[in-house]
């Protein structure tokens, strides 16, 4: 194994650490151009669904840090993923929020919901914004009418001057379930806020974007200044000409035939990270493994990541 | 612990403690007082009360004397705003909105609430409202140029000023005694009294006195005194030093203007009594040494306006004599019984200007020393008055509150200056130019003055020591030098006799009467 034939400072790569890693995918990047156009464009909130275990959450909690207000200015972002809970309360979610922030959570809900609007109103005002991002994680696990929370919250925001956008992240089947049985009478103002604007996320879904993320191997650098991903680990006599990007046409194709036969509808990126890692950690730091590399390593490496059972065994949110 | 929410995006400019609170309780809804300052102890670590603690939370320096509205604009209350001007009694309308300042919420009629109070208070406007019942400006960008006039107030009343002059006392036959500078008669006007307004509408410029117009301040009348000063030098003070209880020798009697200065106080004093007690009322100069409560019960009362004049002739006249002779508190057991300091507060101004020592000119010394006798003469009255109300009624609890508050409040005000140098002058002002005046006399019903109850005191007087006998009784309204000075020499005759056993053979006067006087008495005491 690796563990045994290198010193410990060869595992403070980041491709060990599995919670920060991170790849950008082009669906990443769009994700992010929408929420963007919803914060400059004003829009009070959307949708973005996807399948599970794609990379939704990662790609979420990456791309907050990154999104501007068109002057440039950093937005203050707020995220909450919601737990499965007995209670379908709309006092439930002012509780979750307010423990999330360590507020006082006892007390009828109207102080609950103002302590956090407050919270959230002072945290604007120390970045010095008028604007907030509320990202909303599992929304499939809400209850109806505890939509009508983040309304409260919206309205109370709006009073003390501060635009919100609430972006709620869901999986596609059950959030559609909810929201295809949403009475639009009763929860029209809820649609008009935050539901109507939709978006997809989706994992990897061709070649390209396959060779997007593999590129990304080959590019960033460990330490800043030191060798590329491929290069800390591929053996010291592999030609310099060789690019992990070049694998993508076999990888792609790999994937495909895993597709056909399970029927995945995408990549998801957790899979293929994990996948692609124990590719380059585990195969091709040993002599000779890139010029061995074919479908079967890599249909190892893809049974490795638990793509395969996951999808045998439970499809959806696990 | 929990997370508390500071209140800081509620803050504006020159907020009080009290606006503090309330914000950091609007911030954490349903949070109660106790809770907040329990919460605060753990998130807040630096020393001190609420206030220090919401001031650190918040990043303010906050003033823990601005923790009480009791005064309070409506708007502002709307905006969860309060100003520590806001409780100056001489600023009527808020200089932000314009607006009447209430002692009362306008929607629910009861006073202002204290921090205490504040989250037990249902009405949105006083209390803590939530976010659906606040008012929609809560968050409305701070104007700064709004918040000018109260920073305009703020700087005008700060406590230091670099015109202002600082009055301590000479005293009048020892002018360097180190320990009579800290003796103050008068005290500086304070930032909640309208006269230091316009001594400080003076100090600087007319536009002070413009602007005050326009915030709706209306300033008081004040009377000006303006002279000279001159420098006092180090070695005039080390010439001084060391002469403690020159008055007690024979060649350093009191100036001439002095005795005429207390002549015309005496007859201001008179004409006072004259006009509160009646043509038929005859002034007795008494010295009430050694009585108590206890005395003058048995007497069945005591006139106020004998006791007042007395207790002012005494202080006056044994100043003379020197420390030792004083009054002291134990000397006047009824004194004692009432709690009551009669402190002896008359001499001559002393200017402290910038660190250095200034003394005015001779006839701004004497106008000084009558205006300082006169108010010792009011300070006199306060206290016979209330003897009185004491004896009659037993118990003080008993007494018109609303007549003991503005006799106190006058004689406060009376008690206060502001003054600036400014082009080698000092401009000195006082209430009013007689303190005197201010005073309204009358006795209420249940107090009788001398005609009834002298000759209780009278009996008592017969009875008693003949060390207590003093008695001069002045008919008339007004009383010539000639008349003042015997009543004076009386007085000197009265305390030779009396004090030569507290003297224990030392000479109380440095006179060659005294001593024939003295010579001839211990020889007939044989000691």
């Amino acid at each position: 194994m690796v563990a045994q034939t290198h010193t410990p400072d060869f595992f403070d790569h980041p491709i060990f650490d599995f919670q920060s890693f991170h790849l950008e995918t082009r669906a990443m990047r769009a994700m992010k151009e929408q929420i963007q156009r919803w914060l400059w464009t004003g829009h009070t909130g959307g949708v973005i669904l996807g399948d599970p275990r794609i990379g939704k959450t990662h790609a979420v909690a990456h791309l907050l840090s990154d999104l501007t207000l068109r002057n440039g200015q950093r937005v203050p972002a707020y995220y909450i993923s919601i737990p499965r809970r007995d209670t379908k309360t709309i006092k439930a979610i002012m509780r979750l929020l307010c423990l999330d922030r360590q507020l006082l959570a006892t007390g009828p809900t109207e102080y609950l919901s103002s302590r956090f609007v407050n919270y959230l109103f002072e945290y604007c005002h120390t970045q010095h914004a008028r604007q907030l991002l509320i990202v909303v994680d599992e929304m499939q696990r809400l209850a109806p009418r505890q939509l009508e929370a983040f309304a409260e919250i919206f309205d109370d925001l709006q009073m003390l001057g501060v635009r919100a956008t609430v972006v709620f992240v869901g999986n596609q089947r059950e959030s559609n379930e909810m929201l295809n049985h949403l009475p639009y009478e009763e929860y029209d103002h809820i649609y008009g806020r935050f539901l109507e604007q939709r978006g997809h996320y989706v994992g990897l879904k061709s070649e390209e974007d396959v060779r997007f993320c593999l590129g990304q191997y080959d590019t960033l650098r460990y330490p800043k200044q030191g060798p590329s991903y491929v290069r800390y680990f591929v053996p010291p006599s592999t030609p310099e000409s060789f690019r992990f990007a070049s694998l993508s046409p076999l990888v792609w194709q790999t994937f495909r035939a895993a597709q056909k036969k399970y029927g995945f509808t995408s990549w998801g990126m957790q899979y293929f990270v994990c996948a692609m890692n124990t590719l380059l950690t585990d195969y091709f730091s040993k002599e000779g493994a890139i010029e061995e590399c074919d479908a079967s390593m890599l249909n190892e490496c893809i049974a490795v990541s638990g793509l395969i059972s996951s999808h045998v065994r439970t499809p959806g949110d696990a | 612990m929990n997370r508390l929410n500071t209140g800081q995006p509620y803050n504006k400019p020159y907020q009080s403690a009290y606006a503090s609170v309330r914000q950091c309780l609007f911030s954490n809804a349903g949070i109660s007082h106790s809770s907040l300052t329990s919460q605060l102890r753990h998130r807040a670590q630096q020393k001190g009360g609420l206030v220090e603690r919401i001031g650190a939370l918040q990043g303010l320096a906050l003033d823990d004397a601005s923790k009480s509205a009791k005064r309070h604009c409506p708007a502002c209350a709307h905006l969860l705003y309060h100003c520590g001007v806001f409780e100056y009694p001489w600023l009527t309308h808020c200089p932000i909105h314009g607006c009447a300042l209430t002692r009362t919420c306008p929607t629910c009629g009861n006073p202002w609430p204290t921090l205490e109070q504040l989250t037990k208070r249902p009405c949105a406007h006083c209390g803590i409202p939530t976010l659906a019942t606040c008012s929609p400006d809560i968050t409305e960008p701070v104007d700064v140029a709004r918040y000018e006039p109260i920073a305009w107030l703020l700087k005008l009343t700060h406590k230091e000023s670099v015109h202002d002059v600082r009055l301590s006392l000479r005293e009048l036959y020892d002018p360097f005694s180190r320990s009579y500078a800290l003796r103050l008669p008068l005290t500086v006007f304070t930032s909640n009294s309208a006269y230091m307004l316009t001594v400080r509408a003076h100090a600087h410029q007319p536009a002070i006195s413009k602007r005050l117009k326009i915030l709706n301040i209306r300033e008081k009348n004040v009377s000006e005194h303006t002279c000279m000063l001159s420098h006092v030098f180090e070695d005039l003070k080390r010439a001084h030093t060391g002469q403690r209880n020159a008055r007690a020798t024979h060649d350093i009697l009191p100036p001439n203007w002095v005795t005429q200065c207390e002549c015309q106080v005496i007859n201001r004093c008179l004409s006072w009594i004259d006009h509160y007690a009646g043509p038929s009322h005859v002034v007795r100069i008494r010295c009430y040494r050694h009585f108590s409560f206890h005395d003058f019960a048995e007497a069945g009362g005591v006139c106020p306006y004998c006791l007042a004049l007395s207790l002012w002739f005494y202080a006056v006249n044994i100043d003379r004599y020197g420390d030792y002779y004083q009054t002291r508190a134990y000397d006047f057991p009824f004194l004692e019984e009432m709690q009551a300091n009669l402190h002896y507060l008359v001499g001559l101004p002393l200017i402290r200007w910038q660190g250095q020592d200034y003394i005015p000119s001779q006839a701004f010394d004497e106008w000084f020393y009558h205006y300082s006798l006169e108010l010792f003469f009011v300070r006199c009255y306060q206290v016979a008055l209330a003897l009185c109300h004491i004896i009659h009624l037993r118990s003080l609890s008993n007494w018109d509150l609303a007549g003991r508050v503005r006799l106190l409040q006058e004689s406060l005000e009376s008690a206060r200056y502001g003054a600036y140098f400014s082009e080698q002058r000092l401009h000195f002002f006082v209430v009013s130019p007689h303190p005197l005046a201010r005073i309204a006399g009358g006795l209420p019903t249940h107090l009788r003055a001398c005609n009834t109850v002298d000759q209780g005191i009278t009996r008592h007087f017969k009875t008693a020591s003949p060390s207590l006998r003093f008695c001069e009784s002045i008919p008339a309204q007004k009383i010539g030098i000639e008349h003042y000075h015997s009543l004076c020499e009386a007085f000197q005759d009265f305390i030779a006799h009396n004090f030569v056993r507290y003297a224990q053979g030392t000479t109380p006067f440095h006179d060659d009467a005294w001593h024939r006087r003295m010579d001839a008495l211990l020889a007939e005491m044989d000691i």
